[in-house]
């Protein structure tokens, strides 16, 4: 891929013009199913012999736990929890995704800066500052945008255990219930996004359907991005069309492996290719 | 930066390379605005008790690259400014400030980060009312730090850039590139300078002239008899 960045370069970082590796980003809203697609995703690049790296937001090292530990006492102001966040991403950018992307790895990301600059610009942060904040960001090889109205997305937040504090804006909108909170916090971060998906050109993906549909329009769209990393012999031509599982003695290892809702699906995609 | 003049309260801070002499004349002017009758409220750099640990938890393993050492300072000056320079502005106390963003904007243009960069982030920051600037020259600063203090720490000494692989020599050549920094920032941002080799009271004087026409509106500190000690978290 090519080594470009959104404003400006990353301080004392020197990277060649061309990285072995690709960026590719899962967005979307929270409980749309990205990290269904993300196992998927990976399970079936693996298959194919590319080597994966899957990372998402608040997992680094540096901020990652402390920003866990904020959270619970909600002591932090608006622009000091975006710039913490901000920090963790940093951090996360230089040593954990630059290096795979330098190795040759096909990075997997749950979620990147946009969904970041959405959470902070729902929360009042100026969308001119959130970018050139985040203009040190590396530009990925494609962006998948998982797509859904707030009407499918309501149910799947429920089936997923009920309104989430954080999921519904509750720390800075003052509705009296989670419900009215959720309603109206998703309905702006949905905007956002739609706002983003031209300005940042997201490759958007109807996720309102049902998850497989969803990943094979997932499939469609990263392989070309990741056709040529293929090890020869792989049967390119048909990798597409074939469903994401794995032989059969190698399933109970799997099984460990893989959530309930992952390995639903590779059942169906089992059964419908047989 | 955003406009200081739509808060009843005022911002003082100082900057300077380490050993400028700038935390004993805040110190004095704190003290002096208070016996004054004002309420005075200190803020200090790297004082946000929330964001310490991962500053520390980055220094101690070394962590920090340029770019997370600025976006770690930047996330502890956003804490800094919710929490105890707006607040007390807008209820009308004479803010103190023990470093402010030109330290950041000193620092990280010597480690490298763009400049452009460094002032977007720190847009959000409220413009001083006054910002000093105690100008010494290098080696009376180092000196000072040198003669005192000799263990340096990791970060401070710059040795994260591999400038050389001494401590003290590596601190001497980074010291070096901040009063560069420093100076170029005294032209941009118009900051009033003060001769950190003259006797520290005479500094003082020249410090509350300037600061005197300012007073006027603040709010005023309890009188109730009782001896409030001001909160300070570690020095920078």
């Amino acid at each position: 891929m090519q080594t470009e960045y959104f404003w400006t370069p990353i301080p004392g970082l020197e990277l060649p013009e061309q990285l072995p590796g690709r960026l590719i980003v899962i967005e979307g809203t929270d409980g749309v199913g990205r990290s269904t697609q993300m196992q998927l995703l990976r399970n079936w690049l693996e298959r194919r012999g590319v080597a994966v790296h899957d990372t998402g937001l608040t997992r680094g090292r540096l901020a990652g736990q402390d920003i866990q530990t904020a959270k619970q006492g909600h002591t932090m102001g608006r622009r000091t929890q975006c710039l913490f966040y901000a920090t963790d991403f940093a951090d996360r950018l230089e040593t954990e995704i630059v290096p795979a992307l330098r190795a040759g790895y096909v990075v997997v990301t749950d979620r990147y800066i946009y969904s970041l600059m959405a959470r902070a610009a729902v929360r009042g942060m100026e969308q001119e500052w959130l970018r050139k904040l985040y203009g040190f960001a590396l530009k990925p090889t494609l962006t998948v945008y998982l797509k859904i109205s707030l009407s499918a997305l309501l149910p799947r937040a429920l089936a997923a255990g009920g309104f989430d504090f954080w999921e519904s804006g509750m720390d800075y909108l003052a509705e009296e219930t989670l419900y009215d909170a959720f309603m109206k916090h998703q309905t702006a971060l949905l905007a956002q996004f739609e706002a983003m998906t031209q300005e940042y050109g997201f490759t958007v993906v109807d996720a309102g359907a049902d998850i497989q549909h969803a990943f094979r329009e997932v499939q469609r769209h990263v392989w070309p991005v990741v056709e040529d990393m293929v090890p020869a012999g792989s049967g390119a031509v048909d990798a597409l069309h074939e469903p994401a599982y794995s032989p059969r003695e190698e399933r109970h290892e799997e099984r460990r492996l893989l959530s309930d809702r992952v390995r639903e699906v590779l059942a169906a995609l089992l059964e419908e290719s047989e | 930066m955003q406009p200081s003049e739509q808060y009843r309260g005022r911002l003082f801070v100082v900057e300077g390379i380490d050993g400028s002499g700038k935390s004993t004349q805040i110190d004095l002017l704190y003290k002096w605005l208070l016996s004054r009758g004002h309420a005075a409220f200190f803020s200090e750099w790297n004082s946000s008790p929330l964001v310490k640990r991962t500053t520390s938890r980055g220094k101690r393993r070394h962590l920090l690259q340029p770019l997370t050492f600025s976006l770690t300072h930047a996330t502890d000056f956003a804490d800094r400014t919710e929490r105890s320079i707006i607040p007390p502005l807008q209820a009308g106390a004479a803010v103190l400030a023990d470093r402010y963003v030109y330290t950041a904007f000193a620092r990280d243009g010597a480690r490298g980060c763009d400049p452009a960069w460094i002032r977007e982030l720190y847009s959000f920051a409220v413009r001083p009312t006054v910002g000093f600037y105690f100008r010494v020259p290098l080696d009376v600063a180092l000196d000072r730090i040198l003669s005192g203090r000799p263990e340096l720490k990791w970060y401070e000494a710059g040795m994260d850039l591999g400038l050389a692989d001494d401590v003290v020599a590596s601190f001497k050549l980074f010291q070096a590139r901040i009063l560069e920094e420093y100076e170029r920032i005294v032209e941009e941002f118009g900051l009033t300078v003060i001769d950190g080799t003259l006797p520290i009271g005479v500094q003082q004087q020249q410090v509350r002239e300037i600061v005197e026409p300012y007073l006027d509106g603040l709010l005023s500190r309890p009188d109730d008899g009782r001896i409030y000690r001001p909160l300070r978290e570690g020095e920078a």
